[in-house]
């Protein structure tokens, strides 16, 4: 009896070792993640996030990696089955991962990470943060989450017998805005690159003669850092900035307008050599940023009168393309002309238009049409003019666009690249050159209808223009980020705004508070939000001037391309008697925004209701999305401060403006 | 006449052609494909060109049942086979990947020096020089024969340092020569474009001829009505194998994938 | 002089106003956009600049009534004035650049009285505000934009 009870006891405890070792057998390194990933400010949704050995890894055919990839200007390539993931930097740098070791190879150097790329159930799996080390990303940890950035890994001075040339390299394509304020004593020169974190150090010794000191700050919220270079420039000094490379631009500071052309550089080999810019290079005081630039006027040319209309095809083709046996390609013999390319097609969209860009390689001229009613499709032909890449369709935002179709629409006797605007309504097109952008072809389609004597078809020219040395606007490069909102808390650092001795109540402290409470609120509802501060400091450079630290917060929204920008104050006045809640908005577009959120904050809060104002007030004029600016009732009348030294208060503001964002929006868009 | 369909036969000793399939599915998505796989006989790479000509003639043969509006020919060593023989379908217009990617690099190419790399028996059969010749007399062509690198891809080791080295030396002549558009003249070797890349700098365009030869190809069918994008595999050799790897490589399911023997006389 | 003309101003209550008022000064009330109208009978010869200038220096002294409820520019604020044309320039220093600490209601108020009061002289439409002899975006601490000239449309509704 005992024997078969031991019997049974060892065979039940052999039993449950070797389930347990089964168990052991069968479990993955690999669990879900459900952290959030911000790529550069904007959020990235990845489908096959996990964990391992407690480290964030992605499958490789994660939408969310070819997000990533595409946000930083990087490739990859990968065979499945090998053993090997190769990833293309934006600057070129070749990074290769061997399934199962823990070095890469970055170009030819290699480094160690804690694991590989590792299989597990047939899919391959990258470490993440191996991976963005590798790709040159700055990485912030944050509760919830991690937020990447490329970084500006070189700024360094080349001093020639004329000139000093600031040499600046990251590790993704390089967007900045520029800035020269010529009117303080010290001229400054300042160059601002919008979602890039530093990791070139903090200053350069520019040697006196054109210049005296770089700095390099980094601003912004961890994640959407904002670095800048500022320079110390002498007087009579002039400024041209080149792009020499996707990731990489040459700053030149010289006092002779010879001196400044990119040509007059020692010759790098991977430098496209451009032409001599023409104009004056001392740039341009700030300004404010405009999400779209503006379309140089059409070069009027008088309209032909009898334009035959071709058969415009739903694939943009005409029958006549040639159907010969002797099929070997698409053009037979030299073209009288020179062809120019089109390279590149890019769309951005706006809430009242979209703008599709065109990227030439050189002057073309072209003829536009206007079908009439209830067709309304509109086409424009671009003369002597070759598409690279396919025919295919352009996707645009705007409702009342069905399709935009781009094709070769002929190759003899002339090439002629064909577009095709298909609307469910008449629409408003407008065509020309781009401000600021040589050899970009803009064609903005507007929601409103076309004016009532509008044409219905002209003929234009993109006119041959030297590449001007102004850097292009970094808010034309990004989409707009429709859930995404950018909080201000108003001061901050060694502003205080108003005060109230008798509660101690200081306004930069109070504005924090609040900004972060509607974070929190705007969050659970689904929005991502950026505090343009999250702490007692200036949210610009603390030894720059009042200008700069107002804008600083316009750059942040700006370059992140928001939804919506709430600025939040704490009103005061000499005189105790004024009392209650003041939303202000500036755009009569933004009108209605104002009045939802004062509303909502005025119930909530049981602060008194003191009404929208329409004031120039710059951080609303000066951020290109809807904005308002709110001052959260007064510090100077003994109810309100009674009101504001309670925290439940606050919390009832923060409620109330999240609950006014709601009502203005519908609720943050679906991911 | 009648419009031909937008129907479109191809033919390739195994995998290669699945880049011109993307990249035609790309232009015309609803395009149909048919697509004739050689494995059983494959590689053409080192078969006598006289050989390889007679095994596309068949493939032509059994193509002709779906009447397709053109055929591509993304094997360079059957092009160079069919102009050995002087021969093409006088019912079929024929797409060759070779002078698609000729025409591509000329036009490319600023300076006219051109640069072709290719398996050792394409470079020996000298199609390229010609093709490129046709475009343009003047150009100045380099050609390389590199036999290391199918090997190399095959067996999955495209981003090993060997391969590197491999892809580095093959390119000295060009860079000796200061050629500006070279022609990946095989479909393997787009998988070493990042080493060819680096080897050759920025400055330099780096043809790939299967969406020179799709785009050609998709301009004459452009005008034809939309077809179902369907796609079927014809395969001389292991058909599930064929179809399950061009599933990994290229994520492209065929509609009906068979086994055939193109050496049968078709009735 | 000053003092003279203020008192001069004052009296006009007590007796019949004959001149029409040359010159009106606007003052803002606190809490609200509403404009308070004060006027002044000035010496006809004072024309350009120093109408101008004695304008601003009314706003900046304030009313003699009914200080309590109207936003005046902080104590201590200088002001330098000058016409040019269409603009009137104010050149502001003392203690307003040093780190204004009033709230956006009062800012408003002083520079809609400001621009209320110079954009009523003749041939004024604009005024150009400098701190300390620069244009600046904003006061220190402000949130007004004064970079560029203020009008009267600027304060609209």
């Amino acid at each position: 009896m005992m024997r078969r009870a031991a019997r049974m006891l060892v065979f039940l405890i052999l039993f449950a070792w070797s389930l347990g070792a089964a168990a052991q057998g069968v479990a993955t390194p690999v669990t879900r993640l459900s952290d959030q990933i911000f790529v550069s400010g904007r959020e990235v949704r990845f489908e096959h996030l996990a964990t391992s050995r407690g480290q964030p890894v992605v499958r490789i055919d994660d939408g969310g990696l070819a997000s990533l990839l595409q946000i930083i200007g990087a490739k990859m390539q990968y065979q499945p089955g090998t053993r090997f993931v190769v990833f293309t930097r934006a600057d070129g740098t070749l990074i290769s991962f061997t399934v199962g070791s823990n070095a890469v190879s970055v170009d030819d150097t290699s480094t160690a990470i804690p694991f590989g790329p590792f299989y597990e159930d047939g899919q391959l799996y990258v470490p993440l943060l191996g991976l963005s080390q590798a790709l040159g990303l700055f990485v912030h940890r944050f509760r919830g989450g991690y937020a990447f950035a490329p970084q500006i890994v070189t700024v360094q001075r080349r001093v020639g017998q004329h000139r000093t040339v600031v040499e600046i390299q990251a590790t993704a394509p390089l967007v900045w805005r520029s800035a020269y304020d010529g009117s303080a004593k010290h001229p400054t020169f300042t160059l601002t690159f919008p979602g890039f974190a530093n990791a070139a150090g903090s200053t350069v010794d520019m040697g006196g003669r054109e210049a005296k000191t770089l700095v390099i700050r980094r601003f912004g919220p961890p994640g959407f850092p904002i670095t800048y270079l500022s320079i110390d420039v002498m007087h009579g000094v002039k400024l041209a900035a080149h792009r020499t490379g996707s990731t990489s631009l040459d700053l030149v500071l010289a006092r002779s307008e010879r001196d400044l052309a990119l040509s007059a550089v020692v010759a790098r080999p991977s430098v496209q050599v451009s032409t001599v810019p023409k104009s004056v290079p001392s740039l341009v005081p700030t300004q404010p940023p405009t999400p779209v630039p503006t379309l140089a006027p059409q070069i009027s040319a008088p309209v032909p009168t009898a334009v035959p209309a071709p058969e415009v095809t739903d694939n943009g083709t005409t029958p006549s393309a040639s159907s010969s046996p002797e099929a070997s390609g698409a053009s037979q013999g030299p073209s009288p002309s020179p062809l120019e390319k089109i390279t590149d097609v890019s769309v951005i969209d706006t809430a009242d238009a979209s703008r599709i860009t065109l990227s030439l390689t050189g002057p073309v001229s072209f003829e536009w049409h206007r079908l009439a009613e209830p067709d309304n499709r509109f086409w424009i032909d671009i003369s002597q003019a070759a598409l690279i890449g396919p025919a295919r369709d352009i996707v645009v935002k705007l409702a009342t666009v069905r399709s935009v179709k781009i094709s070769q629409h002929q190759v003899l006797p002339d090439h002629i690249v064909r577009l095709i605007i298909d609307p469910s309504q008449p629409i408003d097109v407008s065509i020309g050159a781009i401000e600021g952008a040589p050899n970009q072809l803009g064609i903005d389609i507007h929601a409103r209808p076309p004016p009532e004597d509008a044409p219905s078809s002209g003929v234009g020219l993109l006119p041959a223009v030297e590449p001007s040395p102004q850097p292009r606007v970094a808010i034309t490069a990004g989409p707009s980020h429709p859930n995404l909102i950018v909080i201000d808390p108003g001061h901050g650092g060694n502003d205080p705004g108003a005060i109230n001795q008798q509660y101690g109540l200081v306004e930069s402290h109070l504005t924090l508070a609040i900004a972060q409470r509607l974070k929190t609120d705007l969050e659970r509802s689904g929005w991502h939000v950026v505090l343009t501060r999250d702490g007692d400091y200036e949210v610009g450079d603390p030894n720059g001037n009042d200008d700069q630290e107002l804008q600083a917060r316009c750059d942040v929204a700006n370059a992140a391309g928001a939804r919506l920008f709430i600025s939040v104050h704490i009103n005061s006045s000499f005189s105790s008697g004024p009392s209650g809640l003041t939303t202000y908005f500036w755009r009569p577009s933004d009108r209605a925004l104002a009045q939802m959120i004062q509303s909502a904050t005025a119930r909530a809060s049981g602060a008194g209701d003191a009404g929208i104002k329409r004031e120039n007030f710059y951080v609303i004029h000066h951020t290109v999305m809807p904005s308002v600016l709110i001052e959260n009732a007064y510090l100077s009348n003994w109810h309100d401060a009674a009101l504001l030294a309670q925290p439940t208060f606050l919390d009832r503001l923060a409620a109330g403006i999240a609950q006014g964002i709601k009502d203005y929006t519908g609720g943050a868009p679906a991911p | 006449m009648i419009a031909p369909a937008r129907r479109i036969a191809m033919l390739d000793s195994g995998l290669g052609g699945l880049t011109v399939l993307t990249a035609l599915r790309r232009a015309l998505s609803d395009i149909d494909v048919i697509y004739f796989a050689d494995t059983a006989r494959a590689p053409y790479g080192d078969r006598p060109l006289r050989e390889v000509a007679t095994f596309g003639q068949q493939i032509v043969e059994r193509a002709r049942r779906y009447k397709p509006a053109l055929m591509i020919v993304a094997s360079g060593t059957t092009c160079a086979a069919f102009e050995e023989v002087a021969w093409k379908p006088d019912d079929m217009p024929i797409v060759g990947v070779v002078a698609a990617g000729a025409r591509a690099a000329a036009a490319q190419s600023a300076s006219g020096r051109i640069g072709v790399i290719a398996t050792a028996g394409t470079i020996a059969s000298g199609i390229f020089e010609r093709k490129l010749r046709d475009v343009n007399s003047s150009l100045r062509i380099t050609s390389v024969g590199a036999p290391k690198l199918v090997p190399l891809v095959e067996s999955g080791e495209w981003a090993s340092d060997e391969a590197k080295t491999a892809v580095a030396q093959y390119c000295e002549p060009f860079r000796a020569a200061g050629c500006d558009a070279v022609i990946l003249g095989c479909t393997h070797f787009p998988h070493l474009q990042p080493w060819f890349e680096r080897a050759l700098g920025p400055s330099v365009v780096l043809v790939d001829p299967a969406p020179a030869s799709a785009h050609a190809a998709a301009a004459l069918v452009a005008h034809s009505p939309p077809a179902q994008g369907s796609l079927i595999f014809e395969v001389s050799g292991d058909a599930d194998q064929f179809a399950q790897r061009a599933f990994e490589l290229a994520s492209v399911r065929a509609r009906t994938t068979s086994h055939v023997d193109f050496s049968e006389q078709v009735e | 002089m000053l003092a003279v003309i203020a008192i001069f101003a004052g009296c006009s209550r007590h007796v019949t106003v004959t001149p029409s008022p040359h010159l009106t000064v606007y003052y803002c009330k606190a809490g609200s956009d509403d404009l308070v109208r004060v006027p002044f009978t000035v010496d006809s010869k004072l024309t350009g600049s120093a109408l101008a200038t004695y304008a601003v220096n009314q706003l900046l002294a304030g009313p003699s009534v009914g200080r309590d409820s109207i936003v005046l520019f902080p104590a201590g604020t200088e002001a330098t004035v000058t016409t040019e044309g269409d603009v009137a320039t104010v050149d502001l220093n003392g203690s307003i650049v040093r780190s204004f600490q009033g709230g956006a209601g009062d800012e408003v108020g002083m520079f809609k009285s400001l621009t209320y009061t110079l954009t009523g002289l003749p041939g004024i439409k604009n005024v150009q505000v400098l701190v300390a002899g620069e244009k600046k975006a904003a006061l220190p601490g402000g949130h007004l934009e004064i970079d560029d000239p203020l009008t009267r449309e600027t304060f609209a509704q």
